[in-house]
């Protein structure tokens, strides 16, 4: 499965998600939510994205191949 | 292509090293090869340690084909160290997925029409299933993250495929360790949604 982001697009998510892994846990939904500014589509894809974070911080991709 | 144990020359004499390669100065080569393949064997050490039991790859061969490779690159301009071995990571890349790709084929009686999906198995106990990781479909979504953010998916490359530590990534792209650190968890949250859909 894969969404089809535009380079802009993706640049966008990128920075929120840096700025949202320096956040304590608690506080990242409430900044998400100000740095999209109400554009939902956004909103989505960063939280997807966190949530790919949050369900298995562990080991993925952690031991080399 | 056997392998004394030499010391690893330090990172100014491998940069001499490389750019008297570059100009193909065969010396340079051949003082350069055990540098290559004693790093790239470490390398393959760590890879090898994902494929569990039953793998046909033997250390030496995977070393020696990723060598090859490299050497086959003898054109490129390869201004530094870190520049080598994100090549090397590259070559690591290729030869081990070409291998799960073959494996697949294999199985199939060699008339595979698409791949069929390989498991790297943990050999670490208490690993959870989340850890399996394909290597076929990651490198599909590799290739896919490269034309989003090709940054990243070197950072994975030199990461996951070479196992190159936090500070060595950050020396290999001349980026901070801050920076390479949070990089990493962005690369690994798409990847890990790429896999999971």
């Amino acid at each position: 499965m894969s969404s089809s982001l535009t380079l802009e697009r993706w640049r966008e998510i990128d920075t929120i998600l840096q700025i949202a892994l320096e956040r304590e846990p608690e506080r990242r939904d409430a900044y998400v939510r100000e740095a999209c500014g109400g554009d939902e589509p956004l909103r989505r894809e960063v939280a997807s994205l966190l949530a790919a974070h949050d369900s298995a911080p562990g080991l993925f991709l952690e031991r080399p191949a | 292509m056997t392998t004394p144990s030499t010391p690893l020359p330090t990172p100014p004499r491998v940069t001499e090293l490389l750019r008297a390669w570059n100009a193909g100065d065969s010396l340079a080569s051949e003082t350069l090869a055990p540098l290559g393949s004693a790093e790239l064997r470490r390398q393959a050490k760590l890879a090898l340690r994902r494929e569990g039991e039953g793998h046909t790859l033997q250390t030496t061969a995977l070393v020696q084909e990723a060598w090859l490779r490299l050497d086959g690159q003898h054109d490129a301009s390869w201004e530094s160290r870190s520049q080598f071995f994100a090549v090397a990571a590259q070559m690591m890349r290729r030869v081990l997925v070409d291998h799960a790709r073959n494996r697949a084929a294999a199985k199939r009686g060699g008339a595979a029409a698409r791949v069929t999906l390989e498991r790297v198995e943990a050999v670490h106990e208490g690993e959870s299933s989340l850890d399996l990781v394909d290597l076929v479909a990651l490198d599909d979504a590799l290739h896919r993250l490269a034309a989003l953010d090709p940054r990243k998916a070197q950072l994975v490359e030199l990461r996951y495929f070479a196992g190159m530590s936090i500070p060595e990534t950050a020396d290999a792209l001349g980026m901070s360790q801050a920076t390479v650190g949070r990089e990493w968890a962005v690369a690994r949250m798409w990847l890990r949604r790429e896999l999971a859909g």
